[in-house]
């Protein structure tokens, strides 16, 4: 079973600066805001000026050349060829629904045509800061109380009902303002996040 | 990023759990689900009650196939073929450290979607979900949950055979695996040129597209569908046709 997912990938810094590299003004697409998915909007502003897709891979056709990118719920199909530059992956094949996509494209008769597709690269989190496999089962088998630490998902509401570590608490990234109230009081506390994956 | 933002608010001890979901499934940990996302796939998951026949036979979770803890690994022939279905375990509290093993096991055969209950089936109750009483299920039954457009595969064959008037078969695989066979009556577009020939599909059939497993009958819907005006579902399954013999339908 193919499950339409959409990710969250932390690391607005990274993100912001990998938007900025795009080529300049192509003229609006029509209704340009419609093809940027919600999540990439949540960390990137909608820029009219460049003409991008930005959503999650869902599917790839090698026979027909054609990708689907979800844009939040909705599919959209663009055309790639030998001509398209492919960045951060060595094959199309290599896409899962966790990587999200930036696609440069024209606008032609017969579809859109993918002039660059941009896998969003796996962003840097200090060394710090990382947290293993092994250390959080240690902790999530004390559990937050005992373990003196909060777990906070950072993925969408929908993708948090679906699964979850245990001792987690939901806080979409989108919504990390209004919900500061789920970080400790103590602001020395261990507070971890975590989303889907590195991607 | 999240880790980033608290920062800012003046957290000193943050850490980021970078692998995050995938890494934390695969060595076998145990991930939650909510009983709203239980109800809304129900039909459409393997739903094991690991509390012993005779609690669930008292009540269970709609559609649940009531296991044996003890017995789980003589019942690993009858979990599905598909590696991906999603996989959900309950007992009565669903607490993970009781579950864990169970987990692991089934995360041992290669199934990647499992899933423990969170709250178990007193959670479930509590909220007023969807429970049987009396005679429980226990042997697996898994089908897929349909992708949005999806036909079955008992109908495509009915409009393979019968070719009704308000039905058009569109067929988009490329012209060298057209050049093999084509369904009788089938019009032939490559999905590679569908979007810059829509005009020559009629808005008042409905199209019924398939091309070789799936994948790209379901692009050509997409392209339909965001065109607008078009009726249309696709064949999510695989297809062969030679010559005359058509191969079809294994869902």
């Amino acid at each position: 079973m193919k499950k339409n997912r959409f990710y969250l990938s932390i690391g607005l810094g990274l993100a912001a600066a990998f938007l900025l590299g795009v080529s300049g003004p192509v003229g609006a697409a029509e209704n340009g805001k419609a093809l940027w998915g919600p999540n990439c909007l949540s960390c990137h502003n909608y820029d009219p000026s460049a003409k991008l897709i930005m959503g999650d891979f869902q599917s790839y056709s090698r026979q027909a050349n054609l990708l689907t990118v979800k844009i939040g719920p909705k599919p959209q199909v663009v055309k790639v060829s030998d001509q398209t530059k492919l960045e951060n992956a060595a094959s199309y094949r290599d896409l899962t629904g966790d990587n999200a996509l930036k696609i440069a494209f024209e606008e032609k008769p017969d579809g859109f045509h993918a002039r660059t597709v941009t896998v969003k690269p796996k962003l840097k989190v200090p060394d710090n800061q990382l947290m293993s496999t092994k250390d959080m089962e240690k902790l999530v088998a004390l559990g937050p109380e005992a373990g003196k630490f909060v777990l906070l998902d950072s993925r969408p509401g929908y993708r948090f009902q679906e699964e979850r570590i245990p001792g987690a608490k939901n806080m979409p990234l989108p919504n990390f303002d209004k919900l500061t109230n789920l970080l400790p009081q103590d602001k020395a506390q261990m507070v971890i996040f975590y989303c889907q994956g590195p991607t | 990023m999240a880790a980033r933002r608290a920062e800012k608010l003046g957290y000193t001890n943050i850490k980021v759990y970078h692998d995050g979901i995938p890494a934390w499934s695969e060595t076998g940990n145990v991930l939650y689900t909510d009983g709203a996302f239980v109800e809304q796939m129900m039909g459409f998951l393997v739903l094991l009650d690991l509390r012993g026949m005779e609690a669930a036979q008292k009540a269970h979770v709609q559609g649940a196939v009531a296991l044996e803890m003890k017995n789980l690994e003589k019942e690993k022939g009858q979990f599905p073929i598909d590696k991906k279905a999603p996989i959900i375990l309950y007992t009565d509290q669903s607490d993970w450290k009781e579950l864990q093993a169970a987990v692991k096991m089934i995360s041992s055969w290669g199934y990647s979607r499992i899933r423990v209950l969170e709250g178990g089936f007193d959670g479930w109750l509590a909220k007023n979900r969807p429970t049987q009483k009396g005679d429980v299920r226990t042997t697996i039954f898994y089908i897929p949950r349909p992708h949005p457009g999806e036909i079955s595969g008992d109908e495509f064959m009915n409009i393979v055979k019968n070719r009704p008037a308000d039905k058009l078969i569109l067929d988009v695989r490329n012209a060298e695996e057209a050049a093999e066979g084509v369904l009788e009556g089938a019009v032939t577009i490559p999905l590679d040129s569908l979007q810059g020939r829509l005009n020559e599909l009629p808005k008042d059939k409905e199209i019924i597209i398939h091309c070789r497993t799936g994948l790209r009958a379901e692009m050509g819907y997409h392209i339909l569908r965001n065109a607008g005006g078009y009726k249309a579902r696709f064949l999510n399954d695989k297809i062969t046709i030679k010559g005359k013999d058509l191969f079809c339908c294994y869902k």
